[in-house]
C-alpha cells in the first residue's frame, strides 16, 4: 500500500469521484482525518481541564446582573429566597425603607396548611430581626397574574418609589430580562436588580456543590428556554388528587 | 469504452460535494425538529418503569426529593390497604432547613402522612442519614435484613423510577423480588410536556446523566 498525503482528501483543485463502491475503512487519508480531529479533541479537553476554574466563571459571569439600587427604599425579597439580614441592615438605614414580602398562589402544602406561606415565615423573620410592622409590606398576586404585573400595579400606586429586587445570583439576570420584557421602560427603569449576599456559591465556585450546579443550570435555562419557546409556555398545572392511584391502573 | 474500464461514479466538484453535507444536514435537523415532541415524549416514558400495585405490600417507602407528590402517593397506597405502614428515611437538611427557615423533609413527610390519614404508629423513620438514591437503597438494606420476609412498594417520582429501579437491583440483589416501584406524577408536567418547563428539562435532564453515571459506576 502507498502512503497517501494526509490532506490529499482535501485538495480544492482535485475534482472528488463519488464511487459507486464502498471505499475501503482503511483509506488512508480518512485515517488521517480521524488522527487529527481525535488530537484536536484532545488539546481542547486538555485545555478544558487546565482552565476550568476560568472557563466555569466565565460561564457563570453572564448570568450576573448587578445593579447598585443606591436610590432604592424598598426591597423586594423573592419566594423561597431569604436574605433577612441583609434587608435588616437596609431597614435599619432608614425608617422610611421597607421591604416587600412576596406572596405568589400557594400551593398543594400551604393549601393544606403544611407549609407555613412564604410571607408569614418573611414577616416573621423581619420582626426578630428588628424591623417594624408598617416597614413590612406584602406584594400580593395569589388571586393571579405574574410577579411582574404586581410590581407594575406596586409602583405605579407608590410613583416616588424605587424598588431593589434581591434574587439568586444565577436568576438575576433572567429577571433584569423578564423585568425588561413585561413592564414598560419608564417602571423597568425604577426597578434594580441584585443578587444577594446570601448565597453558598458564587460564579468561582458553583461547581464545587450540587446546589450551585442546580443554580447555575436553572440560570441558563431561564435565559434559553424563553428564547426557544417564542413565547408559547405551556401552563403549570398542579397534579390532581385523583391521579395518586394506589393501586392496578 | 476500453474493455476493463469499469465506471465508478459521477465526478462531483468539492463544492457541490459540501453543499450536499450541508443539505443533508440541514434535512436532519429539520426532521428532527419536526420530531421533538414525539422523541422527547418517548425519553421522558423511557424513564418511567413505574408498576402498579396489584396486591398489599408490608410498607410502602417514599424517597427524598418531590415532598409535593411523594408522600400523597405513599398515602393514597396507605390507605387503600395497600400497604401497612409507610417508611421514610431521614434525609440530610438542606441549608434552609438547618437554618431553620423551613422544616426538614422528613418532618414534612410525617407531617403530610397525618394529615393524610396515617397514624403516628404507622409511620416509620429509618435511621440512617441520606444524601441520595444510593443511601436510601442502603438505608432500606439496613431495614430489610432485620425484616428479611418484609414486602416493600419503594414511592418516587415517575421519571426517577428507572434509575430507582436499577439502583435497587444492584444494591439488594437478595430482596429483588420483595420489591416494587410506584410512579407518582409530578406537579407541572410530565413526559409528555418536560422540555416546555426549566425544571423538566433539569429534571430529566439530570435524570439520564446520573442514569449513564449510575450504570457506569455500579450504582
Amino acid at each position: 500500500m502507498t502512503d497517501a498525503p494526509c490532506n490529499s482528501d482535501l485538495d480544492p483543485q482535485s475534482p472528488t469521484v463519488v464511487s459507486s463502491q464502498p471505499t475501503p475503512s482503511t483509506n488512508p487519508g480518512r485515517r488521517c482525518r480521524w488522527w487529527r480531529r481525535g488530537i484536536t479533541i484532545a488539546v481542547v479537553l486538555l485545555l478544558v481541564l487546565w482552565q476550568r476554574d476560568f472557563l466555569c466563571w466565565a460561564l457563570a459571569t453572564p448570568l450576573i446582573r448587578s445593579e447598585s439600587g443606591a436610590n432604592a427604599t424598598a426591597i423586594l425579597l423573592i419566594q423561597g429566597h431569604y436574605p433577612f439580614a441583609e434587608v435588616a441592615t437596609f431597614l435599619t438605614q432608614d425608617d422610611h425603607h421597607r421591604v416587600l414580602i412576596e406572596a405568589s398562589p400557594q400551593g398543594r402544602l400551604e393549601r393544606l396548611g403544611i407549609f407555613a406561606p412564604a410571607e408569614e415565615t418573611g414577616r416573621k423573620e423581619m420582626v426578630k430581626l428588628g424591623a417594624k410592622p408598617e416597614q413590612i409590606q406584602v406584594l400580593d398576586w395569589t388571586g393571579g397574574g405574574s410577579r411582574s404585573a404586581a410590581i407594575q400595579r406596586w409602583l405605579m400606586d407608590h410613583p416616588d418609589e424605587q424598588l431593589l429586587v434581591l434574587s439568586e445570583g444565577f436568576s438575576s439576570r433572567e429577571l433584569r430580562w423578564q423585568m425588561d420584557r413585561e413592564l414598560p421602560a419608564s417602571i423597568a427603569r425604577r426597578i434594580a436588580i441584585r443578587p444577594s449576599t446570601r448565597q453558598l456559591y458564587d460564579a468561582s465556585n458553583w461547581w464545587q456543590t450540587k446546589r450551585g450546579t442546580i443554580a447555575f443550570l436553572r440560570g441558563w435555562l431561564g435565559l434559553i428556554l424563553p428564547v426557544i419557546r417564542c413565547g408559547q409556555q405551556k401552563e403549570w398545572v398542579e397534579c390532581n388528587p385523583e391521579q395518586f392511584q394506589p393501586g392496578p391502573g | 469504452m476500453q474493455s476493463g474500464a469499469v465506471p465508478t461514479g459521477t465526478r462531483l466538484s468539492p463544492r457541490s460535494l459540501r453543499w450536499r453535507r450541508w443539505i443533508r444536514r440541514l434535512v436532519v435537523v429539520v426532521v428532527l425538529y419536526a420530531l421533538h415532541p414525539l422523541l422527547f415524549t418517548m425519553a421522558g416514558r423511557w424513564l418511567n418503569v413505574g408498576e402498579p400495585l396489584n396486591a398489599p405490600v408490608d410498607y410502602a417507602f417514599i424517597l427524598g426529593g418531590d415532598v409535593a407528590t411523594r408522600p400523597f402517593q405513599a398515602a393514597a397506597i396507605y390507605r387503600a390497604g395497600y400497604a401497612r405502614k409507610v417508611l421514610i428515611s431521614n434525609i440530610s437538611p438542606s441549608a434552609d432547613a438547618a437554618e431553620g427557615l423551613i422544616p426538614t423533609e422528613q418532618m414534612l413527610q410525617r407531617e403530610i402522612l397525618r394529615k393524610r390519614g396515617v397514624p403516628d404508629g404507622d409511620i416509620i423513620s429509618l435511621a440512617r442519614t441520606v444524601n441520595s438514591t444510593r443511601d436510601e437503597a442502603d438505608a432500606l438494606k439496613q431495614f430489610l435484613d432485620e425484616h428479611p420476609t418484609a414486602t416493600v412498594a419503594v414511592v418516587t417520582s415517575d421519571f426517577h423510577t428507572r434509575r430507582t429501579r436499577m439502583i435497587f437491583r444492584r444494591r439488594l440483589p437478595q430482596f429483588r423480588d420483595q420489591i416494587w416501584f410506584v410512579a407518582t406524577p409530578t406537579d407541572g408536567f410530565g413526559a409528555d410536556s418536560w422540555w416546555h418547563f426549566k425544571d423538566g428539562v433539569l429534571w430529566y435532564g439530570s435524570e439520564y446523566i446520573k442514569l449513564a453515571r449510575d450504570f457506569l459506576t455500579a450504582g
